[in-house]
């Protein structure tokens, strides 16, 4: 009988003076044991019962990652209540969907920001009482709806709450988790997405001994199993950053043993040991290089089992000198598991991680199945496939090449419309099973493009291959109903300026970066490389150097960094028509209200 | 509410210069005040005459209730008052932290034996500075940058990390000398709404100098308009908007 409430209550009474989570405050690491924790639960969990939260009242939950928003889950769940994550940086018509199809009664936020973004759009939902965490920035605001969580807390009493926990049941409705690519809400039970994490951590053998850092919002179905209920089901701790302006130098401090994140933070610790290193010192700079060539050329030996003694030494002297404090840099030097979600890594980067001793293991999952039903077994040195379905998941291909599974930790559509027939679950990915059963993911179903000769292919694989230069942000395939494939390559600002310093090449700013010819030879030698590893249908003829960058509050990328076509082919539709219309150069009135000319490249 | 500083018939000059010509305005507890006016008109003297740095040769400056003459800038910090400067004046070779922490130099009362030791009186010190400084770090969102050196920031970051150290003084009234210049559109709105939540959340009264005319309109209560050393305007923001010699000042006028 377990249940999220209940696995604080077991962790009090198991290993009450344990560490559970940690958070920095004040430039200083505070901890709260399980017993720490249990009583800031029920200190929440009396302040929420003053509002009236009962079986099945339904709450969202809307910020970052701060102890109190965590602590407020467990509290809302123990009065039997739904708990709704919502993205602190969701916009509004997205809060809106939430908001009014969970049918949100209380708002939890965490302060002015999601407070103003919702009172924009307050009388267009059923939400009749917000409780915020920091005050700050609203001493002057009238509405009285609104009540700070401090408040009702010292008007609260400190009655036990063992009794509430213990009567809410496992198969009670837990969490309705917001699915961004399928715009819908599903419903989570507290079984089921306890039982899911179980078998990440029977599969993997973390202990309570591990630790954890959860830097990114719950509201993000994976990271919600991966970080939140793992650690709760595990017993390990559970690390929260300063602000997300601080994540990088916090997990330093923290050097947590698991790591969860979906492939963009992966790609961005490429993408700043790039920058680092072209704003390194000749000397070092050199060295750099040198040692990672050496590197993959010992790690390709090991895979194939050919790697002598004197490789050994030389990978031990490599590591020492270049690779681990590199490493140390990022956090990464305990690391025993690192788990991908959304989106796989490219090679290149997924061998240069496990070079590094980062043994990275992709894993497939989303809302509908409670964040996870397949995950690569540690040392897989494959960076193609998200591993084998877990126990009780089972998964296959159907005629539209698309990936349908079944799980006994399902979660249901809020809707209704569940597209499941016998239990089977349509994923709403293209992907194919290679020969022992591993699942091969190519992309979403939706986003599969058909060229003129009728040449279908997924987009995301020629993309993931364009953007695992440091230099690329993102990328956007284009083709439908074309002759050929076009790209839109979006840059990335800081290894590019990074790279232009060194080159010195002079700029004011990312769209004159971006417009530079240097830069654009740059990004054309890049494309020319990985079209040599693509069939001829698919190489990349033409592309666009964007004059921005993709804008999450537009909804041009998801919260995971994951491209999304349908928003960027409104906003960016005189780039498209351009490309279309084979011009060789476009005028974009962009989202700014301003012009600008961008050149479309050949190749 | 009562006046926390009076400012009566200030002449200041240098040599044969006269920087300032009797001017007198005076400051409400609570309320954000801009001081106004061409290059050369006499601001930032005025600012140094408030705090001490300069000595007026006639007119007093009344303080929290006490008339003087003259102050040494060190009794004006004890008194409460904190400054930032035009040209940023940090330890440029110092990190955010420790700059932010000089700031904090009238609270250690241990002796340098004992900070160095860190012993007795020091380590409870340490503490309780460090916790001042960290809340203010905090609230100027600069959690990140806590172990840069300030030589290394940006410009705009630089004048955040200045209102920090005038903040951590604990202040009564702060004296802003050009908070945003050379700031960015972003960078302003931010200062802008540092300054409004110092004053309307902490209550603390602030005199600021400033060339953005939007800035100065929008978030001070009261403007005061200098020119070539004498003073031309004072009231609200709309009063002075539409007070003829400050138009003419600002414009010029046909001769």
């Amino acid at each position: 009988m377990a249940t999220i409430p209940g696995l604080v209550l077991s962790h009090n009474n198991n290993h009450p003076d344990a560490v559970a989570l940690r958070y920095k405050q004040l430039g200083i690491w505070n901890s709260y044991s399980w017993s720490d924790y249990l009583a800031e639960v029920t200190s929440s969990t009396n302040a929420l019962k003053s509002l009236s939260i009962g079986k099945g009242s339904v709450v969202a939950v809307y910020g970052n990652n701060v102890p109190k928003l965590i602590f407020s889950i467990s509290a809302i769940q123990a009065l039997g209540g739904i708990v709704v994550p919502i993205h602190p940086e969701s916009t509004s018509s997205e809060l809106k969907k939430i908001l009014s199809d969970s049918k949100t009664e209380i708002l939890i936020a965490e302060d002015q920001q999601q407070v103003d973004t919702f009172l924009g759009i307050e009388s267009e939902c059923s939400v009749n009482k917000v409780i915020y965490l920091d005050g700050r920035g609203m001493a002057t605001y009238k509405n009285e709806n609104l009540n700070s969580f401090d408040d009702l807390i010292v008007k609260s009493n400190n009655a036990s709450i063992e009794n509430d926990i213990n009567s809410i049941n496992e198969n009670d409705t837990a969490f309705y988790l917001f699915d961004e690519h399928e715009d819908s809400l599903y419903k989570v039970s507290h079984a089921a997405i306890i039982n899911n994490s179980s078998k990440i951590i029977t599969l993997n053998t973390l202990t309570e001994k591990d630790s954890i850092v959860s830097y990114l919002p719950l509201s993000i179905p994976t990271n919600l199993l991966f970080t939140f209920v793992t650690s709760l089901n595990s017993g390990m701790s559970l690390n929260l950053p300063e602000s997300n302006q601080t994540i990088e130098k916090d997990i330093q401090e923290i050097g947590p043993t698991i790591l969860y994140a979906p492939s963009f933070v992966f790609k961005h610790i490429i993408t700043s040991i790039a920058y680092r290193i072209e704003s390194a010192n000749e000397a070092n700079y050199n060295r750099y290089m040198n040692h990672y060539k050496s590197l993959m050329e010992i790690y390709n030996k090991e895979v194939s089992g050919e790697s002598s003694l004197l490789d050994k030494i030389k990978k031990s002297w490599i590591m020492l000198t270049t690779f681990a404090p590199a490493k140390n840099v990022f956090g990464l030097t305990k690391i025993k598991h690192a788990f991908v979600s959304d989106g796989v890594l490219s090679k290149v980067n997924f061998d240069f991680f496990h070079a590094i001793g980062v043994e990275i293991q992709h894993s497939f999952g989303q809302a509908a199945s409670c964040g996870c039903i397949s995950v690569q077994p540690d040392h897989s040195v494959s960076s193609e496939n998200a591993g084998k379905a877990m126990t009780g998941c089972e998964i296959k291909i159907n005629d539209d090449s698309e990936v349908c599974f079944k799980t006994d930790c399902s979660a249901e559509n809020l809707a209704g419309s569940n597209n499941s027939n016998d239990g089977w679950v349509n994923s709403g990915y293209v992907g194919k099973l290679d020969d022992v059963g591993n699942i091969v993911i190519d992309g979403r179903l939706e986003d599969m493009i058909t060229l003129k000769s009728g040449k279908k292919f997924s987009p995301e694989n020629i993309e993931n291959l364009i953007s695992c230069s440091p230099f690329v942000k993102a990328a956007v395939i284009l083709g439908n109903n074309q002759d050929s494939v076009s790209a839109i390559v979006v840059i990335d600002p800081n290894s590019v300026n990074s790279w232009a310093d060194r080159k010195n090449i002079r700029y004011t700013g990312y769209t004159e970066l971006a417009s530079k010819e240097e830069v654009k030879d740059l990004v054309k030698e890049h494309i020319s490389c990985v079209n040599d590893s693509l069939e001829s249908s698919l190489k990349v003829k033409r592309f666009v150097v964007l004059h921005r960058t993709l804008v999450m509050n537009e909804g041009e990328v998801s919260k995971t960094m994951e491209v999304m076509r349908k928003k960027i082919a409104i906003n960016l539709k005189d780039v498209l028509t351009a490309i279309e219309t084979n011009k060789d150069n476009c005028k974009v009135d962009d989202i700014d209200q301003l012009s600008y000319e961008l050149d479309i490249n050949k190749i | 509410m009562s006046d926390i500083l009076k400012v009566e018939n200030v002449t200041l000059q240098f040599g044969g210069v006269k920087a300032i010509t009797d001017i007198s305005f005076n400051v409400k507890e609570g309320e954000i005040c801009a001081v106004i006016g061409p290059n050369g008109a006499g601001k930032s003297s005025m600012l140094n005459v408030i705090n001490g740095v300069y000595l007026p040769q006639i007119g007093t400056v009344t303080y929290d209730g006490v008339e003087r003459q003259s102050i040494n800038p060190r009794d004006a910090a004890i008194a409460g008052m904190a400054r930032t400067f035009q040209n940023i004046a940090l330890f440029q070779g110092m990190n955010v932290l420790e700059n932010i922490m000089t700031g904090r130099n009238l609270f250690m009362k241990s002796t340098w034996l004992e900070q160095g030791l860190n012993i007795g009186r020091a380590r409870e010190e340490e503490r309780v500075n460090r916790l001042a400084v960290e809340k203010v770090i905090k609230f100027l969102q600069i959690e990140s940058i806590r172990k840069t050196p300030v030589s290394k920031l940006p410009y705009g970051l630089q004048k955040r990390v200045e209102l920090g150290r005038a903040l951590v003084a604990e202040p009564k009234i702060l004296l802003l000398d050009e908070p945003m210049a050379g700031m960015n559109l972003e960078e302003k709105a931010d200062m802008s709404c540092f300054i409004l939540e110092i004053n309307k959340e902490q209550g603390i009264t602030t005199v600021m100098i400033e060339h953005d005319m939007g800035v100065v309109m929008d978030i001070s209560d009261h403007v005061v308009v200098l020119d070539y050393g004498k003073k031309i305007g004072d009231g609200s923001p709309s009063e002075v908007m539409a007070n003829q010699d400050v138009i003419d000042a600002y414009l010029g006028v046909s001769h």
